[in-house]
């Protein structure tokens, strides 16, 4: 039996209502949206049209036509940054950002001459973006949540510090979607972007990048988009504008099926149950003093090292008794700066909606084993 | 038939779901290409006696949409 514990990475195991969506899509509906009006085009069409209403829904934003159905969030958040930042202007960071912000404002940095801060996700965290506002601000990228540790940023406190300066917001709800209650109105949040794979418990190859409002945005990817096609350019209005190519139906059938189960459940009581797994695992090696923890706060995350074992090697020996965890840099080496862990990073053990307590039982005997025989 | 149309295959939907919750027939449908400059495009089909009614209801949705034109081709 296989103890899945790498949720940050991507959620397992997934609703059985995901599993026989998909099946029933590819069985019955999947045409292809948008390229034609027959039947099993709308079929697959409206399956799309379903996945934007309760993304719209779970997320709270008034403009479901403006949830952008993307390959994975850091799709959407390159669409994002890349559509509405500009040459010559300035953005700001989290210390807490993933590579998937990261490496388009570097790319940005290098191509059009755009500059960036980085705010402290310590202290008055609003205080910090204010205080690094310039003139030239078209955006606040930042993460809700960070994915090695459970330090969620104040994005209501930074929302409402931004309103009325006219600063684009846009949020990496990576970790977050499906565990943290998310309303884009009341917290002021431009654009929404999370993967389908994590917290939604959709299938992998499904990402949203949710706007608000429409907006002037640039084009990343061009290409067929099913309407005016005699034109050069992508159609104006969203989600088209963004959406060239065949989108993945079978994905999006499977995503609405994950939606629904979060909107049922309640991201409170998915987060509550994820941070009761990951608390009896952490306080059963609480007082050992060969371990070191560096997540903090409530939350399904764990980061931690034995203090003079490589991440990897750790991660390895968990696996040899079939516990999957992730060990490294996470793709955040940003965010391990930040949380002073060391070259080589840590390992995660990362809890999901569906993950099971005796799944820590499981990893506590696996890993004293490890403890009492191999260090 | 009437042909109210929109810029996109998700607003035809959108449109059609709104109209048929008011309890008016739709359907989308594909534009003829001399309702088109721009290529592909679509549109929602419905009895033209329904046609204000339901430039009210996309209005009131704030569905975006074109034009009412006549009788369906083809």
């Amino acid at each position: 039996m296989i103890n899945y514990l790498d949720n940050g990475a991507t959620s397992f195991p997934k609703p059985c209502g995901v599993l026989r969506e998909i099946n029933r899509c590819m069985a019955t509906y999947c045409g292809n949206p948008g390229r034609g009006s027959h039947k099993m085009a709308l079929a697959a069409q409206e399956k799309l049209l379903e996945a934007r209403t309760l993304a719209a829904k779970l997320f709270g934003s008034p403009y479901p036509d403006g949830a952008v159905l993307t390959l994975n969030a850091t799709y959407a958040l390159n669409l994002a940054i890349l559509g509405l930042v500009r040459a010559g202007d300035h953005v700001i960071i989290s210390d807490l950002e993933h590579n998937s912000v990261l490496r388009p404002t570097e790319y940005l940095k290098r191509t059009a001459g755009v500059e960036y801060s980085v705010f402290s996700t310590v202290g008055d965290v609003a205080e910090n973006v204010v205080s690094l506002i310039r003139k030239n601000t078209r955006a606040v990228i930042c993460t809700h949540a960070s994915n090695i540790t459970n330090r969620a940023v104040p994005i209501e406190d930074i929302g409402r510090a931004l309103s009325g300066r006219g600063i684009l917001f846009i949020v990496d709800a990576s970790q977050s979607a499906g565990s943290i209650g998310i309303d884009m109105e009341r917290m002021g949040i431009d654009v929404l972007c999370a993967p389908g794979h994590k917290g939604l418990l959709g299938p992998q190859g499904i990402g949203i990048a949710m706007f608000r409002r429409p907006m002037e945005l640039e084009t990343v990817i061009t290409g067929g988009s099913g309407v005016h096609s005699r034109l050069l350019e992508m159609p104006d209005d969203l989600p088209d504008r963004l959406e060239a190519g065949t989108l993945p139906t079978p994905a999006a059938a499977g995503l609405c099926e994950g939606l629904k189960y979060v909107l049922s459940r309640g991201e409170e009581d998915i987060r509550k149950e994820e941070t009761r797994i990951i608390d009896k695992i952490r306080d059963a090696f609480e007082d050992d003093r060969r371990i070191f923890t560096y997540s903090e706060g409530e939350g399904g995350i764990w980061l931690f090292n034995i203090k003079g074992v490589p991440s990897q090697t750790t991660s390895y020996l968990l696996d040899k008794r079939d516990v999957c965890t992730r060990p490294g840099l996470h793709c955040s080496p940003l965010a391990h700066r930040t949380l002073g862990t060391p070259e080589d990073g840590a390992v995660r053990v990362s809890a999901g909606a569906l993950t099971q307590q005796w799944q820590a039982d499981f990893f506590i005997r696996a890993f004293r084993d490890i403890l009492e025989h191999e260090i | 038939v009437c042909i109210i149309t929109v810029k996109t295959q998700t607003a035809a939907l959108r449109g059609k779901m709104a109209l048929e919750a008011s309890g008016i027939a739709a359907d989308v449908v594909g534009l003829d290409s001399t309702l088109t400059q721009k290529g592909c495009a679509y549109g929602i089909s419905l009895d033209c006696k329904s046609a204000s009614r339901a430039e009210g209801i996309l209005r009131s949705r704030q569905i975006p949409y074109g034009t009412v034109v006549g009788r369906a081709k083809g």
